[in-house]
């Protein structure tokens, strides 16, 4: 038997994952799909929630959140081009002009 | 629920107005002439504002409209005009789709507008979005300078990483009610299973930091203020951190105010946290905007106070103080836009001398940046001195010391700026131009700024009605 909180302990390990991802990893390509993997935790949890509480209100709520990320991402994508085209490079260390 | 879409007429009329210029977009060559449809656009949405009733709920109770909404959209209003002044004055620094940087302008306020009369957690979500979307692609508009897309990528991680965490929190708090609604989540609040209060709690809160940028994510604020253009700067500074605040006290004061005791001791935390941090950390800057933001930091401390304070007199400091806060930014960043036209620099070095080249400039910079040091005779110090009463009034003496401390300590990095405009004599003595409406803005600002310090009565009189509306 499945229980919620099975759901919500996977949704907890991808969130983690997702987390350390955007913080540790090197190459702005990964930090984005990290990024996503923390919006689809989320949506585990939502959907999770809203089919043990028998509430439809989740399951919207999940289709909002897929929506706003896509769009997020969209920008996040335009802004690696213009950061390949001007420095050549999809590494964050080399974005490090302003610490003085 | 009714509808009640008469309710939104001032969005829907904002709304109307950015398509007609995405439209007039293709056909006009001067792109500053989209600029002031917006103006117009704002102008109306503010008459629209005055007409709309002050009390309901639309959209099945998606949104909702109260005197503090109502409040806070006028700012919004404001922030929006001295904004889209500001990015006439900087057209000619913008190198490419000149119109669509006064057409993202106007989403970002739209988004900040819907945000004041969220009563959702859908609503709230999604013009947050609507907000930071766009504010993102405002941050990485000149794409030919690096250290502009530099910001606006550091902007966009952090932002979206504490989008994440405001989701999860928020779908935490959906399974301990059931709800997304704000009325129903208040009312199922001391049902559910505690653990998921306790945990939603923290990560809501955590995700809303990224908007008020303090502790802990106030790492992109520095960079991101140094490396956008500066009108977004300003937007950022003035319109971002009063939504994230107006969000914050709706869903702390109103929804979540009968478990306080959940949350309080995180907010004194990284209230006082975020004070030390801020004012300390600007000290040593060398750049105006980066001191801006770290002096933005210490303000978010201040405000957040107001939040621990939790209590009437709180929320009424915390909205006199956003009121001579946005004042304060606005005038100072109209004196940052139209200095760097002519010296090309933000450096605090540049503003050597200031006060002879031009005497107006040098005393708008210096009347913002006193009134955010909290001089008494300016509204940041009244505002100051309301946000410690409320404190002390609520026991929280230890986070008013250091408040009271650090608004000293603040005044070094603030004198810094004016002792180069005023005492040291400069090099280039040739005299700024000013034109008239350029001088009656400045003029406006100030004036404001010095009202809301020798007469706040009627403004903190009427901010105490509104108020009792968080509660």
């Amino acid at each position: 038997m499945i229980t919620l909180y099975h759901y919500l302990v996977l949704s907890c390990i991808l969130f983690a994952i997702g987390v350390a991802g955007v913080l540790l990893r090197r190459n702005i390509l990964i930090v984005l799909m990290s990024l996503e993997l923390v919006f689809n935790s989320v949506n585990i949890s939502l959907a999770a929630f809203s089919h043990f509480l028998q509430s439809m209100a989740g399951k919207v709520f999940v289709v909002f959140t897929i929506t706003v990320a896509a769009a997020e991402v969209a920008v996040g994508l335009a802004i690696l081009v213009v950061i390949f085209r001007q420095k050549k490079t999809v590494y964050v260390e080399d974005l490090s002009e302003m610490r003085h | 629920m009714p509808l009640n879409i008469h309710l939104l007429i001032p969005e829907l009329v904002l709304l109307s107005f950015i398509i007609l210029m995405v439209i007039l977009d293709f056909f006009v060559r001067d792109k500053r002439q989209i600029g002031v449809v917006g103006v117009v656009g704002t102008v109306v949405t503010g008459l629209a504002l005055i007409l709309v009733p002050k009390k309901g709920s639309a959209l099945m109770g998606l949104v909702i409209q109260d005197p503090a909404a109502v409040f806070f959209k006028f700012l919004f209003l404001i922030v929006a005009l001295s904004i889209l002044y500001m990015a006439i004055l900087y057209d000619e620094r913008i190198k490419h789709w000149k119109g669509e940087f006064y057409i993202l302008i106007l989403f970002a306020i739209l988004g900040m507008m819907f945000l004041a009369s969220a009563y959702d957690f859908i609503t709230l979500f999604v013009s947050l979005e609507l907000m930071a979307v766009s504010l993102y692609i405002l941050a990485t508009y000149m794409k030919d300078d690096t250290r502009s897309i530099e910001a606006g990528f550091k902007y966009l991680v952090t932002g979206a990483l504490a989008s994440g965490f405001l989701l999860y929190g928020i779908s935490f708090l959906y399974g301990y009610t059931g709800y997304t609604g704000f009325e129903e989540v208040a009312g199922a609040l001391g049902q559910g299973r505690g653990g998921f209060l306790t945990l939603g709690l923290f990560l809501v809160i955590l995700g809303l930091t990224f908007k008020l940028s303090s502790i802990p994510f106030y790492i992109w604020a520095p960079d991101v203020y140094e490396g956008s253009p500066t009108p977004v700067t300003a937007l950022i500074a003035a319109g971002s951190k009063t939504a994230g605040f107006v969000v914050a006290m709706r869903l702390l004061f109103t929804v979540l105010g009968p478990v306080k005791e959940e949350w309080i001791g995180l907010v004194v935390f990284l209230s006082g946290a975020t004070i030390l941090l801020g004012n300390l950390a600007a000290m040593p800057q060398k750049n105006i905007k980066r001191m801006l933001a770290y002096a933005g930091i210490g303000s978010a401390g201040y405000l957040l106070i107001g939040i621990a304070a939790a209590s009437i007199l709180g929320a009424e400091a915390m909205m006199f103080y956003l009121l001579t806060y946005i004042f304060a930014i606005i005038g100072s960043f109209l004196a940052i836009v139209i200095f760097s036209r002519v010296s090309g620099s933000d450096s605090i070095d540049a503003y050597i001398g200031l006060s002879r080249r031009s005497p107006l400039l040098a005393a708008t910079l210096f009347i913002g940046l006193l009134s955010l040091a909290g001089v008494p005779p300016l509204g940041g110090f009244i505002a100051k001195f309301y946000i410690f009463a409320a404190a002390v009034k609520e026991g929280l003496i230890g986070l008013a010391v250091v408040g009271v401390v650090m608004a000293i300590v603040s005044m070094y990095y603030f004198l810094l700026v004016v002792k180069r405009m005023y005492l040291i004599e400069p090099e280039v003595v040739e005299p700024i131009e000013l034109n008239l409406l350029t001088r009656a803005t400045l003029y406006g600002v100030n004036i404001v700024t010095i009202l809301l310090g020798i007469y706040p009565g009627p403004f903190t009189d009427w901010l105490m009605e509104v108020a009792k509306d968080f509660f």
